[in-house]
């Protein structure tokens, strides 16, 4: 198949975007790779801590003005950026199936959540309203006021480059804060497209800023005192940092962490019907998704009904085709990172080690419109796992599947459960019992019944509990908008 | 005045949105969709009401 056309063609030396003005950074410079091509991207920056305080600097001096903006006339510049978004659509998309390697298909996917991110913010006149009861006491009234905060910040993570950071600035910027966004350094570009695109809505310098740079601008984020909160979507051990960093300053944190989430399938489950939900679940993004399948848990004592999903599983997978995801055709792309395929890799070996059965190995992958294999893997499928392995217990964050059986629900269910982390299961079933039973009891922030990537829409909180999860509130919906305002409580008499 | 004859919702794989096709009883057909303006010609329904992208997110299953 042709490729569609590349719209980064040149080598870009990124900047800052801080107070409404493009600035060049004195960090150091680190190449973006297109990890399909192996080819130079850009050069990104990593700023300093000058850099990073006049970023904060400017989002602070921005805020008094654009607090005392109406909300509507603040969302008005949200339903600009949302045209904006939809006439650059296919642009962002290309952007970041070339800066990171998903699919077309998936940065197709990517673009429209997070457009609605801004949608659903834009109503928030409404979402932003408070609550109030006359007479608590004879002739008193009492009433609540959700306000902004001043500064918040956004740690960005390299497998939704676009989307993840709008989980929250549109919301942040719409309840009148203003927002200082770090992209992560492997695949930067589609936040500057986006700033871009914020700087033409409207929004006023200094109320939307980015600057580039890895940890040492972060830190340099977390540890700012104006900054009051910050939200972060990383690992678990990273995150953990992120959030006591957030307690010793007193920063309102978020902080979205790793996952190991399992799919159940009971026995009553549809093969056919459950197949393309596994394929995409298991090796959409490659498996670099907080949301992917991990442990494939297939219930019953039913031999013949394991052989007839496993084969089909198995089957199926070997023929996902791997490549360039500007190639439409192409299901799979490369791992972002040689680091990421690295793991992926040591995982692999592990799992062998430890006595599991590969039964597709994705070591030696064949890539479709031959480009360089270093960033690729193929799927990759394990049987014969046990609970306690490392390769089912820890996350592996690539296209490999790991295969458990256990006898019944409860079981499956305990597996689940014992597990530290709580982002994600599924349960694919005809029974109703079954499915109510199942969400009742697992222990994990969000659960699908028959689907395969349980992904919260803009106006539901993504959830996540243990080790998925550090705070309280939730990125997007209404947990978002209450994240970013301050609840005051006015109690009046008039004499 | 035309009568629409059949009103179908398809899911646009370009833009990830429901789109709308209406045929009417004198043989021709609209499409309703938000992004229209955006997408212009590039409007692959507009060229073929009837239009399926070739390409699949994942593998068929194809029982054994």
């Amino acid at each position: 198949m042709a490729l569609l056309e590349e719209p980064i063609k040149e080598v870009m030396q990124l900047k800052n975007f801080i107070a409404g003005e493009w600035v060049e950074s004195k960090g150091e410079l680190q190449d973006v790779v297109n990890p399909a091509t192996c080819q130079p991207l850009a050069r990104v920056p990593m700023s300093t801590r000058d850099e990073v305080n006049a970023a904060v600097q400017a989002a602070r001096e921005a805020f008094p003005d654009w607090r005392r903006t109406t909300p509507l006339a603040r969302v008005r510049c949200l339903f600009r950026l949302k045209e904006l978004l939809e006439e650059h659509f296919e642009e962002l998309s290309r952007v970041q199936t070339q800066e990171h390697g998903k699919t077309i298909d998936e940065s197709r996917g990517e673009t429209r959540r997070g457009a609605e991110m801004v949608e659903v913010a834009t109503g928030i006149p409404s979402l932003m309203m408070g609550y109030n009861l006359e007479d608590i006491a004879s002739g008193i009234d009492e009433y609540v006021i959700y306000q902004p905060l001043g500064v918040f910040c956004h740690i960005a993570p390299f497998n939704f480059p676009f989307m993840v950071p709008l989980w929250f600035s549109p919301f942040a910027v719409a309840t009148g804060n203003t927002f200082v966004v770090k992209p992560s350094p492997r695949d930067p570009i589609s936040q500057v497209k986006l700033a871009e695109l914020i700087d033409e809505s409207g929004f006023p310098p200094g109320v939307y800023n980015l600057v580039q740079g890895g940890a040492e601008a972060a830190l340099a984020l977390l540890e700012h005192p104006d900054v009051k909160g910050a939200t972060f979507v990383g690992t678990t051990g990273i995150g953990k940092d992120v959030y006591r960093k957030c307690g010793e300053t007193g920063k309102r944190a978020i902080v979205q962490a790793s996952a190991k989430n399992f799919l159940l399938v009971m026995p009553d489950a549809s093969v056919q019907g459950t197949m393309p939900a596994l394929m995409t679940s298991f090796f959409g993004n490659t498996g670099q998704r907080c949301l992917s399948g991990a442990n494939l848990v297939i219930v019953g004592d039913d031999d013949a009904f394991y052989r007839k999903f496993l084969d089909a599983f198995v089957n199926t997978a070997s023929r996902i085709r791997v490549g360039y995801g500007l190639d439409e055709s192409i299901q799979m792309g490369p791992m972002q990172s040689l680091d990421g395929k690295k793991r992926v890799l040591g995982y692999i070996e592990k799992g062998i080690a430890e006595g599991a059965r590969l039964v597709l190995d994705g070591r030696k992958p064949a890539v479709i419109g031959g480009y360089p294999d270093d960033h690729f893997l193929n799927p990759t499928v394990f049987v014969d796992v046990m609970p306690d392995m490392a390769i089912a217990t820890e996350e592996i964050f690539g296209p490999v599947a790991c295969v458990l059986r256990v006898k019944n629900l409860d079981e499956a269910i305990e597996m689940v459960n014992s597990s530290n982390f709580g982002n994600a299961s599924s349960i694919f079933t005809s029974s109703g019992k079954a499915a109510r039973e199942f969400q009742y009891r697992v222990e994990t922030g969000n659960v699908g019944i028959n689907l395969g990537i349980v992904a919260p829409m803009a106006f539901f909180p993504f959830s996540g509990m243990k080790d998925s999860f550090f705070g309280t509130l939730h990125g997007q919906g209404r947990d978002a908008v209450r994240f970013f305002t301050e609840s005051k409580v006015v109690v009046q008499r008039w004499l | 005045m035309a009568d629409v004859v059949e009103k179908r919702r398809v899911h646009c794989a370009r833009r990830h949105v429901s789109v709308f096709v209406v045929r009417w009883d004198n043989g021709s057909f609209s499409i309703k969709c938000s992004l229209l303006k955006a997408c212009g010609d590039s409007c692959p329904y507009l060229e073929n009401p009837d239009y399926k992208s070739e390409f699949r997110s994942s593998p068929e299953y194809k029982p054994g």
